[in-house]
């Protein structure tokens, strides 16, 4: 049972379709064999499904990289449009093609800043009978074909990147067997060439032989497009060319750039690059619906997975915050209950308190009043000169708040001029306690009197005689609050 | 691939309904339900007062039986013990008296309640029926009778009296003051007014 070398992280195997077969390599580049067609297709075709299931694991990816010589391919400046746009464009120039044949058509839409419209339109198509014997063997071979890249496509994304390429250049790309010719003007293809070489021809003689090729090709290019000279020539595989061979592509005005890596390394690269779903894709229609019918049945399968899991989460999410907060309600009701038998405590406790706090109350007040009372007799008991008291009386009014009534009476002398003054002093002295409130006064009583007075003759007594005085009786009322 | 499609838009826009209907809008009335569980406890707990308890060395001076402060407002269950703290009051107002040479011109008094009524602070919970605390009706609740005690002597001895009245044992509270000096009478008395506990209405 053979050992298949694995796809690491899921890139898909290389199959290289050129005229002489097909390559098939690892994903990275590494050769695994060679399928060989024949002129006589039809009996060999049987063959390849069986090779392919011997070089690669049972339903590995593959990209096939197609560089058939009647590989068609046009690029031409256009604006911006819409995939079904372009998708037209190609197929107008896959219809134009002299051959008349059903072709399988690819397109793709590079930016180009200085191109006309701002991009380059790519149409590739290939005649579908080149295809159908490798389509079906990749079929058989029960292999995923993931993706078709049109091979100078693929060169021109894995090209080495430059820091100021010229805008029209050469490539010449050698591989062991044939050489290829491409001029570029910016991402658009003008003009291709391939040339085989023969198999025993040395390094130096390959070398030798692209050099002419180029040499031709070129001056059919400045033929062709007059005024366009490339001034640049990127070497890819020839090796290192000796000093007379980079002089004579001086003399034609190209500037020699070797690049240091392979072919295949660049069109790994580059392969890379155009499985992106804006690459060009030369896959049957059929073989695209099917991909994305698997791609669409994938989707919808991880669509299930993710929502089923988002459904899981986010129920778990919620249950858990419903939890918490279910235990939060658990805990504030057991807090209440915990509160309230503390309270049928705090009852008890203000039970066992009220007696005291009950006296401390009676007492504050004794105090309250003792002091109240004294103040109020105090004041009322100290008449001004000339006023005589009969009668002080103080009751405490019933009430929560400690309030005095009071009833004074009494009699006060005035002079010989009518005068109520001792008592109006009184009065006043009253009010300047605070809180006291007097009633208005209701009782007074004037009168002249004849009151005995001191001796008006110290030396004889009997001279003395009664003096006049006014008296004025009254009776006060108020209340201290 | 239109069937696939279909179905796709299809979990994609029932997923997040189904989700809505199953689990988020039963889970949110639930935790409404106990979101308002727990206001509504926490505004009970917020309702409750706070209170410090009851120590082992207050409770012990609360309860002891023969504690002094409970001798200042004693409960009067009959006419014996009536009679019995009225011959108590009376004996210490007259030595409290006589020891500051204030003369007692004599003592009258009256077991009537007055209306200058004892209150309390609302604030100590008073919810019961007398304005007691709920369990303490059998202790009793307050009563008031005033003691008139005439002075003879200077109007000063009247003030000398109002201040020995926070020195003596009962709780004597001073609700009257009367002093008369005409040519005919003189007399000076004040008015003290007493508390104590009775039994409640019921138990009497």
């Amino acid at each position: 049972m053979p050992v298949h070398p694995r796809s690491s992280n899921r890139r898909p195997y290389l199959l290289f379709l050129e005229d002489q077969g097909m390559r098939v390599t690892q994903p990275d580049g590494l050769l695994l064999g060679m399928i060989q067609d024949t002129p006589d297709r039809s009996a060999h075709r049987a063959s390849w499904a069986e090779e392919l299931q011997r070089l690669l694991p049972k339903g590995a990816s593959v990209q096939v990289c197609i560089g058939l010589s009647r590989l068609g391919v046009q690029c031409q400046e256009s604006p911006a449009m819409p995939p079904q746009e372009a998708q037209a464009v190609a197929l107008r120039a896959a219809a134009a093609d002299p051959s008349g044949e059903s072709m399988l058509v690819g397109h793709a839409l590079e930016a180009d800043p200085e191109a006309q419209g701002g991009h380059v339109h790519w149409s590739a198509y290939l005649p579908t009978t080149d295809l159908a014997g490798w389509s079906a063997a990749l079929e058989a071979a029960g292999l995923e074909w993931v993706h078709a890249a049109a091979w100078p496509r693929a060169l021109l994304r894995g090209l080495p990147p430059s820091t100021r390429p010229a805008r029209d250049r050469v490539i010449l790309a050698m591989a062991p067997r044939q050489g290829r010719v491409l001029f570029f003007r910016g991402p658009s293809l003008m003009l291709q060439r391939s040339f085989q070489l023969a198999p025993d021809l040395s390094e130096a003689e390959g070398r030798d032989q692209a050099v002419e090729e180029t040499s031709r090709t070129l001056q059919f290019f400045k033929q062709r497009y007059r005024g366009s000279t490339p001034g640049e020539l990127l070497a890819i595989g020839t090796g290192v060319f000796p000093d007379a061979q980079v002089a004579r592509l001086r003399a034609m005005g190209l500037a020699v750039q070797e690049s240091q890596g392979t072919l295949d390394e660049v069109l790994v690269r580059g392969l890379a690059q155009e499985r992106a779903p804006q690459g060009l894709d030369l896959r049957p229609g059929h073989v695209q619906e099917a991909h994305r019918r698997r791609t669409l049945r994938a989707v919808v399968v991880l669509a299930a997975v993710a929502l089923l899991g988002a459904f899981i989460l986010g129920g778990g999410l919620v249950h858990t915050r419903e939890r918490m907060v279910e235990a939060e309600a658990t805990r504030v009701e057991a807090e209440l209950a915990r509160r309230q038998a503390e309270d049928q405590g705090r009852l008890r406790v203000v039970a066992a308190r009220f007696p005291l706090l009950r006296l401390r109350a009676a007492e504050q007040r004794q105090t309250q009043a003792t002091e109240h009372l004294s103040r109020l007799a105090a004041l009322l008991l100290s008449p001004p000169r000339g006023v005589a008291l009969d009668k002080v009386d103080i009751q405490q009014q019933p009430g929560p708040e400690l309030t005095l009534s009071f009833q004074v009476s009494g009699t006060a002398l005035t002079g010989s001029s009518f005068s109520v003054g001792p008592l109006a002093s009184y009065v006043a002295s009253l009010q300047h306690l605070g809180g006291l409130a007097l009633d208005p006064l209701q009782d007074i009583r004037v009168s002249d009197r004849l009151v005995a007075g001191e001796s008006v003759s110290a030396v004889d007594p009997s001279q003395s005689q009664p003096q006049a005085r006014a008296i004025t009786r009254f009776t006060l009322s108020g209340r201290l609050l | 691939m239109k069937a696939l499609r279909s179905l796709l838009i299809l979990m994609v826009l029932a997923a997040p309904v189904l989700f809505w209907a199953i689990i988020w809008h039963p889970a949110q009335v639930r935790m409404a339900t106990n979101e308002a569980r727990i206001r509504e406890a926490r505004a009970r707990i917020q309702e409750l007062p706070r209170y410090a308890p009851l120590s082992d060395q207050e409770t012990a001076f609360l309860e002891a039986p023969s504690a002094p402060w409970k001798a200042r407002l004693p409960l009067i269950r009959g006419d014996r013990d009536r009679l019995a703290h009225y011959h108590q009051v009376v004996t210490e107002v007259d030595q409290a008296f006589r020891r500051r040479a204030l003369k007692v011109h004599g003592m009258r008094s009256s077991w009537n309640a007055i209306h200058a009524s004892f209150t309390l602070d609302q604030g100590l919970g008073l919810d019961g029926p007398n304005g007691l605390p709920v369990g303490l009706a059998q202790e009793g609740s307050l009563a008031a009778w005033v003691l008139e005690v005439q002075l003879d002597g200077p109007t000063a001895d009247l003030f000398t009296a109002l201040g020995q009245l926070g020195a003596m044992p009962p709780l004597l509270e001073p609700v009257g003051f009367r002093w008369e000096a005409t040519p005919e009478r003189r007399a000076q008395a004040l008015w003290l007014r007493n508390l104590v506990l009775v039994p409640p209405e019921g138990s009497r």
